[in-house]
Protein backbone atom coordinates (compact mmCIF):
# COMPACT_ATOMS: atom_id res chain seq x y z
CA UNK A 1 0.00 0.00 0.00
CA UNK A 2 1.05 3.47 -0.83
CA UNK A 3 1.19 5.90 1.75
CA UNK A 4 0.09 9.14 0.81
CA UNK A 5 1.36 12.42 2.35
CA UNK A 6 -0.77 15.05 2.41
CA UNK A 7 0.27 17.87 0.08
CA UNK A 8 -0.37 20.43 2.34
CA UNK A 9 2.15 19.10 4.93
CA UNK A 10 4.97 18.77 2.37
CA UNK A 11 3.64 22.94 1.20
CA UNK A 12 4.19 23.72 5.06
CA UNK A 13 7.83 22.01 5.62
CA UNK A 14 9.30 23.80 2.20
CA UNK A 15 7.96 26.83 3.92
CA UNK A 16 9.51 26.13 7.18
CA UNK A 17 12.87 25.55 5.55
CA UNK A 18 12.76 28.77 3.49
CA UNK A 19 12.12 30.62 6.78
CA UNK A 20 15.09 28.68 8.29
CA UNK A 21 16.74 29.98 5.81
CA UNK A 22 15.59 33.21 5.91
CA UNK A 23 16.02 33.75 9.07
CA UNK A 24 19.89 32.18 9.02
CA UNK A 25 20.90 34.80 6.00
CA UNK A 26 19.36 38.08 8.15
CA UNK A 27 21.53 37.08 11.18
CA UNK A 28 24.41 36.47 8.94
CA UNK A 29 23.71 39.70 7.48
CA UNK A 30 23.81 41.47 10.90
CA UNK A 31 26.67 40.19 12.37
CA UNK A 32 29.36 42.26 10.83
CA UNK A 33 26.47 45.59 12.46
CA UNK A 34 26.73 43.53 15.66
CA UNK A 35 30.17 43.00 15.82
CA UNK A 36 30.71 46.64 15.24
CA UNK A 37 28.39 47.68 17.82
CA UNK A 38 29.97 45.39 20.29
CA UNK A 39 33.63 46.15 19.79
CA UNK A 40 33.13 49.84 18.93
CA UNK A 41 29.44 51.62 20.89
CA UNK A 42 29.05 48.50 23.48
CA UNK A 43 32.58 48.18 24.98
CA UNK A 44 33.17 51.59 25.23
CA UNK A 45 29.58 53.12 26.42
CA UNK A 46 30.25 50.15 29.49
CA UNK A 47 33.91 51.47 30.12
CA UNK A 48 32.43 55.03 30.46
CA UNK A 49 29.90 53.79 32.35
CA UNK A 50 31.85 51.88 34.90
CA UNK A 51 34.63 54.64 35.22
CA UNK A 52 32.11 57.53 35.73
CA UNK A 53 32.39 56.33 39.46
CA UNK A 54 36.36 56.16 39.68
CA UNK A 55 38.86 58.64 39.80
CA UNK A 56 40.52 58.31 36.64
CA UNK A 57 43.81 59.88 34.94
CA UNK A 58 43.35 58.05 31.77
CA UNK A 59 46.77 56.45 32.60
CA UNK A 60 46.98 54.88 36.26
CA UNK A 61 44.54 52.38 37.42
CA UNK A 62 41.21 53.91 38.17
CA UNK A 63 39.79 54.26 41.54
CA UNK A 64 36.19 53.43 42.19
CA UNK A 65 35.11 56.91 44.42
CA UNK A 66 31.32 56.03 44.40
CA UNK A 67 28.86 59.04 42.88
CA UNK A 68 31.24 62.13 43.87
CA UNK A 69 31.92 62.27 40.01
CA UNK A 70 28.00 62.96 39.83
CA UNK A 71 27.73 64.60 43.12
CA UNK A 72 30.57 67.28 41.79
CA UNK A 73 28.82 67.61 38.33
CA UNK A 74 25.44 68.28 39.48
CA UNK A 75 27.23 70.73 42.21
CA UNK A 76 28.65 73.22 39.30
CA UNK A 77 26.73 76.09 37.87
CA UNK A 78 27.81 75.20 34.26
CA UNK A 79 26.06 71.70 34.77
CA UNK A 80 22.37 73.60 35.08
CA UNK A 81 23.52 76.22 32.50
CA UNK A 82 24.40 73.38 30.21
CA UNK A 83 20.89 71.24 30.91
CA UNK A 84 19.35 74.99 30.41
CA UNK A 85 20.80 75.31 27.07
CA UNK A 86 19.99 72.11 25.75
CA UNK A 87 16.64 72.27 27.07
CA UNK A 88 15.85 75.40 25.06
CA UNK A 89 17.82 74.19 21.68
CA UNK A 90 16.14 70.75 22.05
CA UNK A 91 12.99 72.76 22.03
CA UNK A 92 13.84 75.05 19.29
CA UNK A 93 15.54 72.29 17.36
CA UNK A 94 12.41 69.92 17.70
CA UNK A 95 10.03 73.27 16.49
CA UNK A 96 11.68 75.59 14.35
CA UNK A 97 14.46 73.71 12.95
CA UNK A 98 12.42 70.34 12.35
CA UNK A 99 9.24 72.40 11.11
CA UNK A 100 11.52 74.56 8.59
CA UNK A 101 12.42 71.15 7.04
CA UNK A 102 9.42 69.65 6.98
CA UNK A 103 8.18 72.77 5.08
CA UNK A 104 10.68 72.10 2.75
CA UNK A 105 10.48 68.79 2.05
CA UNK A 106 6.57 69.77 1.44
CA UNK A 107 7.16 72.78 -1.14
CA UNK A 108 9.45 70.25 -3.08
CA UNK A 109 7.87 67.48 -3.20
CA UNK A 110 5.57 69.61 -5.16
CA UNK A 111 8.14 70.11 -7.82
CA UNK A 112 8.21 74.02 -8.67
CA UNK A 113 10.38 75.47 -10.89
CA UNK A 114 14.00 75.50 -10.07
CA UNK A 115 12.91 72.78 -7.21
CA UNK A 116 16.33 70.64 -7.96
CA UNK A 117 18.37 73.76 -7.67
CA UNK A 118 16.45 74.41 -4.29
CA UNK A 119 17.18 71.02 -3.24
CA UNK A 120 21.12 70.93 -4.61
CA UNK A 121 21.95 74.24 -2.51
CA UNK A 122 19.61 73.39 0.60
CA UNK A 123 22.05 70.37 0.97
CA UNK A 124 25.55 72.64 0.48
CA UNK A 125 25.72 73.51 4.22
CA UNK A 126 25.88 69.77 4.76
CA UNK A 127 28.84 68.96 2.67
CA UNK A 128 30.81 72.44 4.03
CA UNK A 129 32.82 70.97 7.28
CA UNK A 130 32.09 72.55 10.59
CA UNK A 131 35.25 74.27 11.36
CA UNK A 132 34.76 76.02 7.66
CA UNK A 133 31.46 77.33 8.63
CA UNK A 134 31.91 78.10 11.70
CA UNK A 135 34.63 80.20 10.65
CA UNK A 136 32.33 82.23 8.37
CA UNK A 137 29.72 83.08 11.34
CA UNK A 138 32.58 84.05 13.78
CA UNK A 139 33.22 86.55 10.94
CA UNK A 140 29.10 87.21 10.41
CA UNK A 141 28.96 88.38 13.81
CA UNK A 142 32.26 90.12 14.35
CA UNK A 143 31.57 92.83 16.22
CA UNK A 144 34.43 95.56 14.65
CA UNK A 145 33.53 94.40 10.81
CA UNK A 146 30.71 91.22 11.45
CA UNK A 147 28.19 91.89 8.61
CA UNK A 148 25.64 91.57 11.29
CA UNK A 149 26.91 94.55 13.57
CA UNK A 150 27.91 96.57 10.04
CA UNK A 151 24.09 96.43 8.94
CA UNK A 152 22.73 97.49 12.19
CA UNK A 153 25.43 100.56 12.32
CA UNK A 154 23.19 102.14 9.19
CA UNK A 155 20.44 102.07 11.85
CA UNK A 156 21.71 102.72 14.96
CA UNK A 157 25.99 103.76 14.64
CA UNK A 158 26.07 103.09 18.34
CA UNK A 159 25.73 99.23 18.12
CA UNK A 160 28.24 97.63 20.16
CA UNK A 161 27.30 93.58 20.52
CA UNK A 162 29.22 90.99 20.49
CA UNK A 163 27.36 88.68 19.66
CA UNK A 164 29.35 84.88 20.19
CA UNK A 165 30.73 86.15 23.84
CA UNK A 166 27.72 88.16 25.64
CA UNK A 167 24.57 86.83 27.23
CA UNK A 168 21.80 87.06 26.08
CA UNK A 169 22.89 87.07 22.34
CA UNK A 170 25.20 84.16 22.53
CA UNK A 171 22.70 81.63 22.71
CA UNK A 172 20.72 82.93 19.82
CA UNK A 173 24.09 83.37 18.05
CA UNK A 174 25.02 79.58 18.36
CA UNK A 175 20.99 78.65 17.87
CA UNK A 176 21.76 80.64 14.16
CA UNK A 177 24.81 78.55 13.09
CA UNK A 178 22.02 75.35 12.75
CA UNK A 179 18.90 76.89 12.79
CA UNK A 180 18.29 76.35 9.25
CA UNK A 181 20.68 73.76 7.89
CA UNK A 182 17.44 70.61 8.30
CA UNK A 183 18.42 68.99 4.60
CA UNK A 184 18.40 66.13 7.08
CA UNK A 185 14.96 66.23 8.00
CA UNK A 186 13.74 67.56 4.75
CA UNK A 187 15.14 64.01 3.06
CA UNK A 188 13.55 61.77 5.73
CA UNK A 189 10.26 63.38 5.14
CA UNK A 190 10.57 63.70 0.86
CA UNK A 191 10.94 59.87 1.41
CA UNK A 192 8.01 59.38 3.27
CA UNK A 193 6.29 61.62 1.41
CA UNK A 194 7.11 59.67 -1.81
CA UNK A 195 5.70 56.50 -0.28
CA UNK A 196 1.80 57.58 0.09
CA UNK A 197 -0.18 55.59 -2.35
CA UNK A 198 -1.07 57.93 -4.76
CA UNK A 199 -5.05 55.82 -4.11
CA UNK A 200 -4.98 57.55 -0.92
CA UNK A 201 -4.73 60.99 -2.61
CA UNK A 202 -6.69 60.54 -4.91
CA UNK A 203 -9.45 59.25 -2.66
CA UNK A 204 -9.25 62.65 -0.87
CA UNK A 205 -9.66 64.54 -4.22
CA UNK A 206 -12.89 62.78 -4.59
CA UNK A 207 -14.28 63.60 -1.54
CA UNK A 208 -13.17 67.33 -2.48
CA UNK A 209 -10.01 67.71 -0.26
CA UNK A 210 -8.22 71.01 -1.05
CA UNK A 211 -3.91 71.17 -1.15
CA UNK A 212 -4.28 72.38 2.15
CA UNK A 213 -6.39 69.41 3.67
CA UNK A 214 -4.49 67.22 1.87
CA UNK A 215 -1.45 68.46 3.20
CA UNK A 216 -2.75 68.52 7.04
CA UNK A 217 -5.13 65.65 7.38
CA UNK A 218 -2.88 63.05 4.52
CA UNK A 219 0.40 63.90 3.98
CA UNK A 220 1.05 65.05 7.24
CA UNK A 221 0.17 62.11 9.40
CA UNK A 222 1.73 59.60 7.21
CA UNK A 223 4.96 60.92 7.75
CA UNK A 224 4.93 61.09 11.66
CA UNK A 225 7.79 58.35 11.15
CA UNK A 226 10.02 60.51 9.34
CA UNK A 227 9.32 63.44 11.63
CA UNK A 228 9.85 61.49 14.29
CA UNK A 229 13.27 60.37 13.08
CA UNK A 230 14.04 63.99 12.24
CA UNK A 231 13.42 65.34 15.75
CA UNK A 232 15.50 62.67 17.07
CA UNK A 233 18.12 63.45 14.99
CA UNK A 234 18.29 66.73 15.50
CA UNK A 235 17.53 66.77 19.52
CA UNK A 236 20.76 64.19 19.61
CA UNK A 237 22.59 66.31 17.47
CA UNK A 238 22.15 69.10 19.90
CA UNK A 239 22.99 66.82 22.46
CA UNK A 240 26.58 66.18 20.74
CA UNK A 241 27.38 69.76 19.47
CA UNK A 242 30.63 70.06 20.35
CA UNK A 243 32.34 72.04 17.24
CA UNK A 244 30.02 74.51 16.69
CA UNK A 245 30.35 76.38 20.27
CA UNK A 246 33.76 75.48 20.77
CA UNK A 247 34.79 76.85 17.16
CA UNK A 248 32.69 80.22 17.80
CA UNK A 249 31.58 80.76 21.73
CA UNK A 250 33.87 78.29 23.36
CA UNK A 251 31.03 78.49 26.05
CA UNK A 252 31.34 82.59 26.67
CA UNK A 253 27.82 84.70 27.37
CA UNK A 254 26.28 81.43 29.08
CA UNK A 255 26.57 79.03 26.38
CA UNK A 256 27.71 75.68 27.61
CA UNK A 257 27.17 72.81 27.39
CA UNK A 258 28.20 68.99 28.42
CA UNK A 259 29.92 68.36 25.45
CA UNK A 260 32.20 70.94 26.24
CA UNK A 261 32.13 70.24 30.07
CA UNK A 262 33.17 66.36 28.92
CA UNK A 263 36.00 67.55 26.80
CA UNK A 264 37.39 69.99 29.48
CA UNK A 265 37.42 67.46 31.92
CA UNK A 266 39.69 65.42 29.91
CA UNK A 267 41.86 68.43 29.11
CA UNK A 268 42.39 68.46 33.12
CA UNK A 269 43.29 64.68 33.17
CA UNK A 270 39.79 63.85 34.84
CA UNK A 271 38.18 60.90 32.95
CA UNK A 272 35.99 59.91 35.44
CA UNK A 273 34.40 63.36 35.66
CA UNK A 274 34.64 63.37 31.97
CA UNK A 275 32.81 60.00 31.44
CA UNK A 276 29.94 61.08 34.54
CA UNK A 277 29.17 63.75 32.08
CA UNK A 278 29.48 61.21 29.51
CA UNK A 279 26.46 58.73 31.10
CA UNK A 280 24.57 61.72 31.66
CA UNK A 281 24.39 62.42 27.84
CA UNK A 282 23.69 59.21 27.00
CA UNK A 283 20.66 59.44 29.73
CA UNK A 284 19.57 62.26 28.16
CA UNK A 285 20.09 60.85 24.35
CA UNK A 286 17.85 57.46 25.95
CA UNK A 287 15.01 59.87 27.05
CA UNK A 288 14.88 61.72 24.01
CA UNK A 289 14.62 58.93 21.98
CA UNK A 290 11.80 56.87 24.44
CA UNK A 291 9.64 60.38 24.66
CA UNK A 292 10.18 61.38 20.89
CA UNK A 293 8.90 57.67 20.43
CA UNK A 294 5.98 57.54 22.55
CA UNK A 295 5.21 61.06 21.45
CA UNK A 296 5.28 59.82 17.53
CA UNK A 297 3.75 56.80 17.97
CA UNK A 298 6.60 55.59 16.16
CA UNK A 299 6.00 51.87 17.03
CA UNK A 300 2.65 51.87 15.36
CA UNK A 301 1.97 50.77 12.27
CA UNK A 302 0.83 53.65 10.05
CA UNK A 303 -0.51 51.80 6.92
CA UNK B 1 49.43 89.15 42.30
CA UNK B 2 46.37 88.21 40.20
CA UNK B 3 44.49 91.20 40.83
CA UNK B 4 47.31 93.47 39.87
CA UNK B 5 47.40 91.30 36.82
CA UNK B 6 44.10 91.47 35.77
CA UNK B 7 44.47 95.49 36.30
CA UNK B 8 47.24 95.82 33.83
CA UNK B 9 45.19 93.57 31.49
CA UNK B 10 41.67 95.18 31.86
CA UNK B 11 43.94 98.81 31.14
CA UNK B 12 45.79 97.55 28.55
CA UNK B 13 42.34 96.46 26.24
CA UNK B 14 40.64 99.12 27.65
CA UNK B 15 43.56 101.72 26.48
CA UNK B 16 45.07 100.42 23.28
CA UNK B 17 42.85 96.55 22.87
CA UNK B 18 42.59 95.85 19.09
CA UNK B 19 38.44 96.01 18.57
CA UNK B 20 37.77 92.78 17.21
CA UNK B 21 40.06 91.16 20.76
CA UNK B 22 37.09 90.23 22.44
CA UNK B 23 36.76 86.13 21.46
CA UNK B 24 39.66 86.47 18.99
CA UNK B 25 42.06 83.17 18.89
CA UNK B 26 45.58 83.36 17.86
CA UNK B 27 44.75 83.65 14.36
CA UNK B 28 43.25 86.10 14.53
CA UNK B 29 45.65 88.21 16.64
CA UNK B 30 48.47 87.48 14.11
CA UNK B 31 46.38 88.14 10.66
CA UNK B 32 45.38 91.92 12.23
CA UNK B 33 48.99 92.10 13.47
CA UNK B 34 49.90 91.15 9.85
CA UNK B 35 47.46 93.65 8.17
CA UNK B 36 48.93 96.73 10.19
CA UNK B 37 45.83 96.80 12.10
CA UNK B 38 47.13 96.21 15.40
CA UNK B 39 50.89 97.50 16.70
CA UNK B 40 51.63 94.94 19.18
CA UNK B 41 51.70 90.95 18.61
CA UNK B 42 52.28 89.37 21.63
CA UNK B 43 54.70 86.08 21.02
CA UNK B 44 57.55 83.81 21.25
CA UNK B 45 60.42 84.01 19.46
CA UNK B 46 59.75 81.11 17.29
CA UNK B 47 57.51 83.31 15.11
CA UNK B 48 60.17 85.44 13.87
CA UNK B 49 60.81 83.53 10.47
CA UNK B 50 57.16 84.46 10.01
CA UNK B 51 56.98 88.04 10.45
CA UNK B 52 60.06 88.50 7.91
CA UNK B 53 57.69 86.53 5.30
CA UNK B 54 56.13 88.79 3.22
CA UNK B 55 54.08 86.39 1.78
CA UNK B 56 52.16 86.96 5.33
CA UNK B 57 52.25 90.68 5.15
CA UNK B 58 49.29 93.01 4.28
CA UNK B 59 48.23 96.72 4.25
CA UNK B 60 51.82 97.87 4.09
CA UNK B 61 53.05 95.79 6.79
CA UNK B 62 56.38 95.44 6.79
CA UNK B 63 58.23 92.46 9.04
CA UNK B 64 61.94 94.34 9.11
CA UNK B 65 60.67 97.26 10.87
CA UNK B 66 59.22 95.04 13.58
CA UNK B 67 61.04 95.19 16.71
CA UNK B 68 61.09 92.84 19.19
CA UNK B 69 61.09 93.21 23.90
CA UNK B 70 60.23 92.33 26.76
CA UNK B 71 56.77 94.26 27.46
CA UNK B 72 55.53 95.02 29.43
CA UNK B 73 58.19 95.95 31.84
CA UNK B 74 61.45 93.64 30.99
CA UNK B 75 59.04 90.41 32.17
CA UNK B 76 59.56 87.61 30.04
CA UNK B 77 57.41 84.33 29.99
CA UNK B 78 59.29 80.82 30.53
CA UNK B 79 57.53 78.50 28.54
CA UNK B 80 58.23 74.65 29.15
CA UNK B 81 56.28 73.32 26.20
CA UNK B 82 58.99 74.89 24.05
CA UNK B 83 62.13 74.51 25.84
CA UNK B 84 61.76 71.97 28.31
CA UNK B 85 62.25 67.94 28.20
CA UNK B 86 60.63 65.35 30.30
CA UNK B 87 61.42 61.73 31.46
CA UNK B 88 58.96 59.70 32.60
CA UNK B 89 59.54 58.30 36.11
CA UNK B 90 58.89 55.03 35.07
CA UNK B 91 61.35 53.84 32.37
CA UNK B 92 64.08 51.35 33.16
CA UNK B 93 67.88 52.05 33.63
CA UNK B 94 69.23 51.89 30.21
CA UNK B 95 66.55 54.11 28.90
CA UNK B 96 67.66 56.78 31.77
CA UNK B 97 70.90 56.78 30.26
CA UNK B 98 70.14 57.26 26.98
CA UNK B 99 67.68 59.73 27.31
CA UNK B 100 70.59 61.75 29.87
CA UNK B 101 73.04 61.25 27.01
CA UNK B 102 70.45 62.64 24.40
CA UNK B 103 69.81 65.54 26.87
CA UNK B 104 73.42 66.17 27.41
CA UNK B 105 73.83 65.99 23.29
CA UNK B 106 71.41 68.57 22.80
CA UNK B 107 72.59 70.59 25.30
CA UNK B 108 75.96 71.18 23.97
CA UNK B 109 76.93 74.93 23.23
CA UNK B 110 76.79 74.66 19.92
CA UNK B 111 73.42 72.40 19.58
CA UNK B 112 72.18 75.21 22.31
CA UNK B 113 73.61 78.65 19.72
CA UNK B 114 71.77 76.30 16.41
CA UNK B 115 68.73 75.95 18.18
CA UNK B 116 68.19 79.60 19.03
CA UNK B 117 69.09 81.00 15.55
CA UNK B 118 66.62 78.33 13.96
CA UNK B 119 63.99 78.78 16.54
CA UNK B 120 65.05 82.08 18.14
CA UNK B 121 65.37 82.11 22.40
CA UNK B 122 67.79 83.22 25.09
CA UNK B 123 70.36 81.35 27.43
CA UNK B 124 70.88 83.53 29.40
CA UNK B 125 73.81 81.31 31.49
CA UNK B 126 75.38 80.81 28.12
CA UNK B 127 78.50 82.34 26.86
CA UNK B 128 78.26 82.70 22.78
CA UNK B 129 80.89 82.16 20.46
CA UNK B 130 81.89 84.55 18.21
CA UNK B 131 80.42 83.06 15.12
CA UNK B 132 76.93 82.64 16.68
CA UNK B 133 77.33 86.29 17.75
CA UNK B 134 78.01 86.83 14.19
CA UNK B 135 75.06 84.50 13.28
CA UNK B 136 72.74 86.92 15.36
CA UNK B 137 73.72 90.07 14.22
CA UNK B 138 72.25 89.08 10.86
CA UNK B 139 68.62 88.69 11.95
CA UNK B 140 67.28 91.75 13.59
CA UNK B 141 64.45 90.25 15.88
CA UNK B 142 66.59 87.57 17.05
CA UNK B 143 69.11 90.53 18.23
CA UNK B 144 66.85 92.27 20.12
CA UNK B 145 65.31 89.41 22.24
CA UNK B 146 69.13 88.29 22.91
CA UNK B 147 70.52 92.32 23.80
CA UNK B 148 66.92 93.01 25.32
CA UNK B 149 67.47 90.22 28.30
CA UNK B 150 69.57 91.64 30.71
CA UNK B 151 69.66 90.56 34.33
CA UNK B 152 67.00 92.13 35.50
CA UNK B 153 64.40 90.62 33.18
CA UNK B 154 61.83 88.04 35.46
CA UNK B 155 61.15 84.67 34.23
CA UNK B 156 57.46 84.26 35.30
CA UNK B 157 56.09 81.13 34.58
CA UNK B 158 52.97 80.75 31.35
CA UNK B 159 49.47 81.02 32.89
CA UNK B 160 48.70 78.46 31.62
CA UNK B 161 50.87 76.14 33.68
CA UNK B 162 50.14 77.90 36.44
CA UNK B 163 46.40 76.97 36.35
CA UNK B 164 44.27 73.99 35.21
CA UNK B 165 43.82 73.86 31.38
CA UNK B 166 40.33 73.85 31.24
CA UNK B 167 40.23 76.97 33.42
CA UNK B 168 42.65 78.76 31.08
CA UNK B 169 40.85 77.90 27.72
CA UNK B 170 37.84 77.59 29.15
CA UNK B 171 36.43 79.54 32.09
CA UNK B 172 39.42 82.20 31.74
CA UNK B 173 38.89 82.90 28.22
CA UNK B 174 35.28 83.24 28.80
CA UNK B 175 35.11 85.94 31.72
CA UNK B 176 37.73 88.08 29.80
CA UNK B 177 34.89 89.36 27.91
CA UNK B 178 33.26 91.17 31.48
CA UNK B 179 36.53 92.04 32.57
CA UNK B 180 37.39 94.06 28.67
CA UNK B 181 33.70 95.65 29.06
CA UNK B 182 34.05 96.75 32.04
CA UNK B 183 31.20 95.08 33.53
CA UNK B 184 33.64 93.05 35.98
CA UNK B 185 36.68 94.47 38.06
CA UNK B 186 39.71 93.03 37.98
CA UNK B 187 38.58 91.53 41.61
CA UNK B 188 35.09 90.39 40.81
CA UNK B 189 37.23 88.27 37.44
CA UNK B 190 39.61 86.88 39.99
CA UNK B 191 36.51 85.86 42.08
CA UNK B 192 34.64 84.53 39.57
CA UNK B 193 37.95 82.37 38.42
CA UNK B 194 38.50 81.29 41.55
CA UNK B 195 34.85 80.18 42.18
CA UNK B 196 35.43 78.06 38.53
CA UNK B 197 38.43 76.69 39.88
CA UNK B 198 37.42 75.17 43.07
CA UNK B 199 34.46 73.71 41.36
CA UNK B 200 37.09 71.70 39.37
CA UNK B 201 38.16 70.72 43.10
Amino acid sequence: MVKLFPLKNIFDNSMKGAKIKTLIWIYIFLLPSVAIFLSFYLVPIVTVAFTSFTKWDGFNRPQFIGLSNFIKLFNTSVFYESLFNLLGWSLIAATLHVGFGVLVAFVLYKKPFGWKFTRAVFMVPNVISVAAWAMIYKYFFRNDIGILNTFLRLFNPNININWFFEAPYAFWAITLTWLFYAVVVTLLVMGDLMAIPESVREGAIIDGANALQMAWYIDLPLCRNAIGVGVICSITARIAMYEAIYLTTNGAGNTMNLPVILVRSIMDGNYGFANACAVIMLIVGVLTLWVVDKAFKMDEKIY
Amino acid sequence: MFIEAFTILQKLFQKNGWSGAIGATYPDAANSFYANQTAILPDGTWIIAKILDPTDWANGFDGTKVVGDYYPENVAIANPYVYDWMMSANITKEEEELALAFFEFINRPEEIEAFILAEGGIAPNLEYSENFKQELSKNKLLTDFANNANPDTKYVPYFHDAINASLFTGDFSNFLPYLYNGQWTPEKFAEELTKAAKALQ
